[in-house]
């Protein structure tokens, strides 16, 4: 009985785990479904251990329930001191104890083989990984300021701890160790591209690289995210701002910035147009070519009368417009955009400035509402991004 | 060996390929919660030290480095599932403020 219990439940165990925690991995990359993800994984570790305790027999599950719990305890411990919204760096001595926990698994299984064997090569490399793993992640501990080098460290502690998971695994011809291990050791490195990738880097660039090139035009504390995350605050919205700018106009975005506006509408939002004369290339641009895509005239309000619109608006949507929501800039007298009618988004909800780098508008001058911690960019084509947009809005509507 | 290897060859490659296709786009700002959420499956190498608490393969240090290890592994999935908490109801309360 206990012989068919280990051949054949085991490894079914392991399957179900995999299963599991590849969906739980997968509901964590999408903003609607991340809520899923942790029972999921949660679930997937249950079902590994259970697997690997029916496998190895119920011998030794005491000391496992002890250390394990008291790792757990302490971790658990440790995370609830996390700041609410942790950077990638404050998050990464997390995979980074379990690569050095790998490490240690295989610094033993060397001295278990031959060190000239296959094996004792495997065990070296998988104790390598492991230890390196656990290394960089305690030296990130070190960096509070999250830079995207330190973002991709991070990233690269989960590839070194799951592919010294994944080493050990092959040692042990333990399946679940494989796939997990493998698994997360690729996304570990899917991940390091992804987020070098969005500071404008290649992987390689960022880790050997030390010149800094990238055009951050002097801005540090940048925030940016994909529509996704912004259609799921816009359409919960109420009170929705659209403020147009030059980049509009350039991308010939009216007619999918109208479709935005309906869309929200739709969801029963208010939504208001706030206009500039002076933005665009000639006064009163933008009323032309809202007035073109067929905005009616009564959701246009003038900068100058924008402001108690702007206090209760939930989410604002600044469309390649720089300049005319820069208060800080009208208000300094040595600025050469004092005076400007400009709009104050300062007591605004969410703002998402959709922009296609941050160079700075017509007139040179560096917005501080880019830095606000209620402001997120969403970096592209004003077009594009309108109608990744619209796409988003429509498919979440049933 | 070489049987065992030659499978392991090929969960490791279709591993590398579901991992890619898995983490293909991600918005900046689930970054943090995904590092946690690697934390918690890279601890399933809590399973590789267990082997060493057996007979099947002799422990030099008397289970002492296993130990350590399931220590170290219980800590990441602990704390990773307690950090994937915390991250997610940062989330809310933000949307919420939206």
């Amino acid at each position: 009985m206990a012989q068919v219990l280990r051949s054949t439940v085991a490894p079914l165990l392991y399957l179900v785990s995999a299963v599991v925690f590849f969906l739980g991995l997968k509901a964590l990359t999408r903003v609607r479904s991340a809520r899923r993800g942790r029972p999921l994984i949660a679930i997937g570790l249950l079902f590994a251990a259970a697997g690997a305790i029916l496998e190895l027999g119920t011998g030794r599950l005491a000391v496992f329930g002890a250390c394990a719990g008291l790792g757990g305890v302490v971790g658990a411990i440790f995370a609830s001191r996390l700041p609410a919204a942790p950077s990638v760096g404050r998050v990464a001595w997390l995979p980074g104890l379990a690569g050095m926990g790998s490490g240690l698994v295989a610094i033993e299984l060397a001295f278990a083989y031959d060190l000239w064997s296959l094996q004792g090569a495997v065990a070296a490399a998988a104790a390598f990984l492991g230890v390196t793993s656990g290394y960089v992640a305690l030296g990130l501990l070190r960096k509070p300021k999250d830079t995207p080098s330190n973002a991709v460290e991070a990233a690269l502690v989960a590839a070194c701890a799951g592919w010294s998971v994944a080493l050990v695994g092959l040692l042990v011809s333990n399946a679940i160790l494989l796939i997990v291990g493998g698994v997360a050791g690729t996304a570990g490195l899917a991940l390091g591209r992804t987020v070098a990738a969005a500071a404008g880097r290649s992987l390689f660039g960022l880790l050997f690289g030390a010149v800094k090139t990238g055009d951050s035009g002097g801005y540090d504390n940048i925030r940016s995210c994909g529509t996704e995350e912004a259609a799921m605050v816009m359409e919960s919205a109420h009170n929705v701002l659209i403020v147009p700018g030059l980049g509009m106009a350039i991308a010939q975005a009216q007619h999918a910035v109208k479709e935005v506006g309906e869309q929200l509408e739709k969801r029963g939002a208010k939504v208001r147009y706030v206009v500039a004369p002076s933005a665009g290339c000639i006064p009163g641009h933008m009323n032309i070519l809202l007035d073109e895509a067929g905005v009616p005239h009564d959701r246009l309000v003038f900068v100058e009368d924008a402001g108690p619109f702007a206090k209760e608006a939930d989410a604002v949507l600044v469309i390649g417009a720089d300049d005319i929501v820069n208060v800080a800039a009208a208000a300094d007298p040595k600025n050469p955009l004092f005076g400007m009618p400009a709009l104050d988004l300062s007591g605004a909800g969410s703002v998402f400035v959709v922009k296609r780098s941050l160079r700075p508008g017509l007139a040179g001058v560096k917005n501080p509402l880019f830095e606000q911690s209620h402001t997120t960019m969403i970096f592209g084509d004003a077009k594009k991004v309108m109608q990744a947009l619209i796409a988003e809005l429509k498919s979440s509507r049933h | 060996m070489t049987g065992v290897l030659l499978v392991a060859i090929y969960v490791l490659a279709l591993g590398w390929f579901l991992g890619l296709d898995i983490l293909g786009k991600i918005p900046p700002t689930l970054y943090a919660m995904i590092l946690a959420g690697l934390g918690v499956l890279a601890a399933v190498g809590m399973v590789g030290a267990l082997y060493l608490l057996g007979d099947e393969i002799p422990s030099r240090t008397e289970g002492g480095l296993p130990g350590v290890a399931l220590v170290l592994a219980g800590a990441a999935a602990g704390g990773g599932l307690v950090a994937l908490g915390r991250l997610l109801g940062a989330f809310r309360r933000g949307r919420g403020k939206a």
